[in-house]
């Protein structure tokens, strides 16, 4: 993932990351030295309670110095003393009252002092109060009789235990300072060690990430550099065949162009020729159109032949059935003129006249039935022939109408032809004039061409600046890569 | 079609006056006319019967056939008002009977008629022509040879032939006689 990242990206992640590293190290510090700083704020606040304690045991021991002075003696300038001390006195317990508020134990302890102290005040106010009005052995009465020893006694044992209790807190929390100050200093140095070894870290892997980056970069531009030398080299000499070549297509083009102009003329011609053979085909079709009509009257003779024909056989089986009755007839005769002739021969010498009569009746109806033969195969070579001229003249009239049909079909090539021959012409003059149109195009491919070869002859000095380039490209991916890799150079 | 429509009419001019002039020769009484024979095929084969033993020729008679198994016979037929038996000739003289026999010839005695079913046409056979039997004899129901033209025919005797067939029909036999 890390190896498609840039080296905006790459750079900024690593700082990134060293950032991370310092502000951790520094929120741990800050937060070490705030420890460090409650702890001592802890052990001022001991010493603040420890020092009221003092002052309160000090205001009570001076109002009580006070109280005996003037007792003893009288003398006014004692109180003066007694009153700083009540002030004192008050102000102590409200300050230790104050400052002990985390401390239930030393809270009881105030709380317990409060009345021992009111009550050693009121004492105090009492006996001055007695001495001032009832002089001094009621005044020392008193004072042995109230108890203020024993009082005085118990809050001087009461402060005296809220002392070394703030003197065990003072000595806890001072250890505590200690290791807070011991773990900040130690923290500090540690952390300041890893940080930078973090940063070198990371320095160290973003130069190893980049220079393996640069150094592929570079390589793959010392390679692009070879390429492109090559392709500069091989581009130049393209160049120059390409001129070459474009000379070569220039003499071609003006050889074209020659024939072009051969074309157009050929074209010209052949157009002529080409009207002269559409009138040729205009009258070879009114030829067809005449000839096409002789083929209909010949198609209706034909038919009219074929039904002669037919209406011809038609008579000859006529002629047969008659022909048939004679054959008939004869036999009969024949019978007849052999039974006459049985009769004669039975009728004895009157009957042989009648003999000769029936003889020959008998050999003229032999010679009849012979006849009747003879022209029934007439008839039937007449029949034959009339079929046989019937199938010719068929095959005759299909002939003809198979040649009008092809006749029709030659008419209809015939008009083809003509209205190809039409097209021809137009498509001839149509290729005259494409032709002049592609002499001139030919002409603006000429001058083309020789843009090309001016353009050829440009490349092959573009190509040399490019070689040139790719040469001090190659020297400077060389140089930046003895940069990145000097032990690779 | 001109050509055959002129040789058809010479052929009937010619058979006018050949016809004609028959009768213009004068009769000449004892000239001998020779045998007139009727020319028969019988199972594809050419035979003779003489006119003296037959009655009449006739075609196209209607044959009723009768039952009964009698060799030849094929039935009754009517000849001016009087039925005879019809017997098939190629089957009485032992030859293959003929399929359909349209002729029919009456016997002399008129007692039957023979029925075949090819004629060739009339014979008139000179006397040297009619030629008897050998020693050795001929076929059965044959009296000798004629021939005419170049061909040779047996020539049939009906008597023989008619007496081997027996008389079945007495009505017939004395319709005859009257």
């Amino acid at each position: 993932m890390i190896s498609g990242w840039t080296f905006g990206r790459r750079l900024a992640a690593g700082f990134g990351f060293a950032c991370l590293v310092l502000l951790l190290i520094a929120g741990l510090s800050d937060r070490n030295t705030g420890n460090l700083i409650e702890t001592e704020g802890w052990l001022t606040h001991t010493y603040q309670v420890r020092t009221r304690l003092a002052d309160l045991s000090a205001a009570a021991i001076a109002a009580e110095s006070a109280e005996r002075g003037y007792i003893i003696t009288g003398n006014e300038g004692f109180l003066e003393p007694y009153r700083a001390a009540l002030g004192t006195v008050k102000s102590a317990a409200d300050d230790l009252r104050r400052l002990t508020q985390d401390n239930e134990r030393q809270q009881k302890r105030v709380a317990d002092l409060q009345p021992l102290l009111d009550l050693r005040m009121a004492n105090l106010r009492d006996a001055l109060e007695i001495r001032r009005t009832q002089g001094t052995d009621a005044a020392n009465k008193l004072v042995q009789s109230n108890g203020s020893l024993a009082t005085m006694q118990r809050i001087q044992t009461l402060i005296g235990e809220a002392d070394q209790d703030e003197s065990d807190l003072l000595r806890l929390r001072t250890e505590q300072a200690n290791e807070a100050s011991r773990s900040t200093t130690a923290f500090i140095r540690w952390g300041g060690a890893a940080g930078i070894a973090a940063i070198a870290l990371i320095g160290w892997l973003i130069t190893l990430s980049l220079g393996r980056q640069i150094a592929a970069a570079v390589a793959h531009v010392e390679s692009s550099s070879a390429e492109l030398q090559a392709a500069a080299n091989q581009q130049a000499a393209s160049a120059t065949e390409q001129a070459t070549a474009m000379a070569e297509v220039s003499t071609t083009i003006n050889e074209l162009l020659a024939s072009s102009r051969q074309i157009a003329e050929s074209a010209q011609r052949v157009a002529g020729s080409s009207e002269q053979t559409a009138q040729a085909a205009r009258g070879g079709q009114g030829m067809v159109d005449r000839t096409s009509d002789s083929i209909g009257a010949i198609r209706r003779q034909m038919e009219q032949i074929v039904s002669h024909m037919l209406e011809l056989g038609k008579k000859s089986q006529e002629i047969g059935a008659v022909l048939d009755i004679v054959s008939e007839l004869a036999e009969q005769t024949n019978i007849l003129a052999i039974n006459a002739t049985i009769e004669a021969a039975g009728a004895g010498e009157s009957g042989k006249r009648f003999a000769v009569v029936a003889d020959e009746i008998r050999k003229l109806a032999d010679r009849v039935g012979g006849s009747t033969k003879e022209i029934r195969g007439l008839i039937d070579e007449v029949r034959g022939a009339v079929n046989t001229t019937v199938m010719a003249t068929e095959t005759g009239s299909k002939a003809v109408e198979s040649g009008a049909r092809q006749f029709l079909d030659l008419s209809a090539a015939f008009k083809q032809i003509a209205a190809l021959v039409n097209s021809t012409t137009d498509a001839t003059k149509e290729i005259g004039l494409s032709t002049k149109q592609q002499a001139s195009a030919v002409d603006q491919v000429n001058v083309a061409i020789a843009d090309v070869a001016q353009s050829a002859r440009e490349t092959e000095t573009s190509a040399s600046q490019t070689l040139q380039t790719a040469s001090q490209l190659f020297g400077l991916a060389a140089g930046l890569r003895r940069i990145v890799r000097p032990d690779r150079a | 079609m001109s050509r055959s429509a002129s040789k058809i009419s010479r052929q009937a001019a010619a058979l006018k006056k050949a016809f004609d002039g028959a009768f213009a020769e004068p009769l000449r009484p004892g000239q001998a006319r020779g045998a007139d024979l009727l020319a028969v095929r019988l199972g594809g084969e050419p035979w003779a019967i003489p006119f003296s033993a037959i009655a009449g020729l006739h075609s196209g008679k209607q044959i009723t056939p009768l039952p009964g198994t009698a060799p030849g016979l094929l039935g009754l037929a009517g000849f001016r008002g009087a039925l005879l038996p019809v017997y098939d000739l190629a089957a009485r003289i032992g030859l293959t009977p003929a399929a359909s026999p349209r002729w029919l010839v009456l016997t002399a005695d008129r007692r039957v008629a023979l029925a075949f079913a090819e004629l060739d046409g009339h014979l008139r056979a000179a006397e040297g022509d009619l030629l008897p039997h050998g020693p050795q004899g001929g076929p059965a129901f044959t009296s000798g040879f004629v021939t005419v033209g170049g061909d040779q025919r047996p020539v049939l005797h009906l008597p023989a032939l008619l007496a081997a067939i027996p008389r079945r029909l007495p009505l017939a036999q004395e319709g005859n006689e009257t």
